[in-house]
């Protein structure tokens, strides 16, 4: 059963390098059609940004696949395309079952609703009902640790205890594909280690697993097939622990 | 595993594979996956278990195509938006909430905007405007006009961060991003209703309220939602690519002002303003409030409803279809 299939997926922006300034305002817009400057020279003049070129791969259900590549290589674009955040330029990404997107950057919690209101409201966008966020909130307050501050506004949240929160939510929700992005950068060394041990738990199971991640070190025990990206093209694909070898050496290489 | 064709086109959709609700093109992925329990599944943590709830948001059974445009029909998209209701409502119940939690006044402030209108109006105009009638008949005639212009013009001018100010849950999660309009659209109405009931209210103590036209009033209020959605579709959506729209707006706000009976009463202008003026779907509105509430006949008669009302089509109709233009990557310049 195949749970997630990107087929000759590719992702082009464009990079205002000319005209920092007037990046797709009304006035770029009205000198454009006026001819200013004429078109073909516009075109030669503004280049184009691939984030993704061509990527396609495969991933079965029940497959735990590490996405490794430096910033920049486009593993959070490719993420988005397949969460259906952001649709890719050309190509297409089919998923089977309900995706859920864990990003450890930036919680996209409101600061002005509390902890409580805010598991309401992130649980309901990543798909939960009514009655699971009811059956599940004990748990998510418990694991983020926020007990004491579940009816205080997000706003008087340290950054660590929202993040901690936003991960607690999103983990709770069941998935049949899971995407995973940089989620172990989130929380203090005890909150790292839970969150690693429930990041174990969550990939366990028949769910498809796609995982962001700059610690090499517990690939191995996580995933069994890891790709690395580079410039938004597949560099290597093939069981977790050689792949990572030969991360490792390359980046060794060329440093 | 059968792969999709790929002659079918770029599409995006979220197929009911069960049922199989969106037609032909998804049906040839249905078979494939009768029920949830064809995943295979390994032995696992118990609060990891398969969602058995069948009012999940987002049913368990859905197969999705993400490629470079949209391809939902217009049906299959308001099946969409009906699929995400769940989201609608948590959106909208924060929209309200967070309006209201840090202001001393909270709700009463739905009472304190149109009695602000009221008496900024009754200062400047009317000396100016409302010299002969009966005492009183110059203030029911901006009561009338107040919570419309104020969920009008509030809304407006707030619809230019619709989008704006929910990147962070644009990038976390997919839903249809046309929610986002609707629940910051749907704040308004909740004010609009809760101060346009008191006005009703207050004109019926005081003995002005024309009874037999009220019934109209729901026609009224659908009518003003529609409006104020169709400015808010075109000017979220603009704004989010030029954001000189921002700019734009407050400009025209006032213009619309004065451009609008809000406090001054049509009968007193030149027949052949009125005909321009009508262009501005307000007229209409403000002239059926005052027909519905007071029994004041419509300046330029039924001629000024349809076109009022036709100019409001227009606009829901072509905001509509340029929300679903660039919805496909809206999310790239929020």
């Amino acid at each position: 059963m195949i749970a997630i299939e990107v087929s000759h997926v590719s992702k082009t922006f464009r990079l205002y390098k000319n005209t920092p300034s007037k990046v797709g305002s009304l006035q770029e817009h009205v000198l454009n059609a006026l001819g200013f400057p004429p078109k073909a020279l516009r075109e030669a003049t503004t280049p184009l940004f691939n984030a993704l070129s061509d990527v396609s791969f495969e991933v079965r259900s029940g497959e735990k696949v590490a996405l490794l590549g430096s910033n920049g290589a486009g593993k959070t674009t490719l993420l988005k395309v397949i969460a259906g955040i952001t649709r890719p330029s050309a190509g297409q990404v089919m998923t089977r079952g309900r995706v859920v997107s864990v990003f450890g950057i930036g919680s996209g919690l409101h600061s002005m609703l509390t902890g409580r209101e805010n598991i309401s409201m992130y649980g309901a966008l990543l798909g939960m009902s009514r009655a699971e966020i009811r059956r599940r909130f004990d748990d998510i307050v418990g694991f983020a640790g926020v007990e004491e501050f579940i009816d205080v506004p997000m706003k008087f949240y340290s950054s660590g205890m929202a993040a901690r929160l936003a991960f607690s939510i999103a983990s709770y929700v069941e998935a049949d594909v899971l995407l995973l992005d940089e989620i172990t950068a989130v929380g203090d060394a005890d909150f790292q280690r839970r969150s690693y041990e429930r990041i174990k738990e969550m990939v366990c199971g028949g769910r498809a697993v796609l995982l962001v991640t700059h610690h090499l070190h517990g690939i191995g025990e996580l995933c069994d097939r890891a790709i690395v990206l580079e410039h938004g093209r597949i560099m290597n694909d093939g069981r977790a622990d050689s792949v990572v070898d030969a991360y490792l050496a390359r980046a060794a290489r060329t440093a | 595993m059968v792969k999709r064709p790929r002659d079918s086109g770029p599409q995006v959709f979220l197929a009911a594979s069960s049922s199989g609700v969106f037609g032909k093109k998804v049906w040839s992925l249905a078979p494939q996956l009768q029920s949830y329990d064809d995943f295979p599944r390994m032995p696992c943590d118990v609060s990891l278990q398969p969602n058995q709830d069948p009012s999940s948001l987002s049913a368990a059974h859905t197969s999705r195509v993400v490629t470079s445009q949209s391809a939902l029909s217009h049906a299959e998209y308001i099946r969409e938006i009906f699929r995400f209701r769940g989201v609608f409502w948590v959106m909208a119940g924060r929209d309200v909430l967070v309006r209201y939690r840090y202001a001393i006044f909270g709700v009463a402030w739905a009472v304190l905007r149109p009695l602000c209108v009221l008496i900024t109006f009754s200062a400047i105009f009317k000396g100016l405007v409302a010299r002969e009638g009966p005492p009183g008949a110059y203030t029911s005639l901006v009561l009338c006009a107040a919570p419309l212009w104020i969920f009008f013009s509030a809304t407006v001018q707030d619809s230019i961060g619709f989008v704006l100010r929910d990147a962070g849950l644009m990038n976390r999660a997919y839903f249809p991003r046309i929610l986002l309009i609707f629940s910051g659209v749907s704040v308004g109405v909740v004010d609009f209703i809760i101060s346009l009931g008191l006005v009703v209210l207050a004109l019926y103590v005081s003995g002005v309220l024309y009874t037999p036209h009220v019934a109209l009033l729901p026609l009224a209020v659908v009518w003003s939602v529609l409006l104020v959605g169709g400015c808010a579709l075109w000017v979220s959506t603009l704004n989010t690519r030029y954001r000189d729209v921002s700019n734009v707006v407050p400009f025209g706000m006032h213009l619309l002002l004065v451009m609008s009976p809000v406090g001054y009463a049509t009968s007193n202008l030149p027949a052949e303003y009125l005909r321009f003026l009508a262009l501005n779907p307000l007229v209409g509105l403000l002239e059926l409030f005052r027909y519905c509430l007071l029994g004041s006949p419509i300046s330029g008669g039924a001629s000024t409803v349809v076109i009022g009302v036709l100019i409001t089509g227009v606009l829901v109709l072509t905001g509509y279809v340029l929300f679903r233009r660039m919805e496909s990557w809206i999310n790239d310049y929020a």
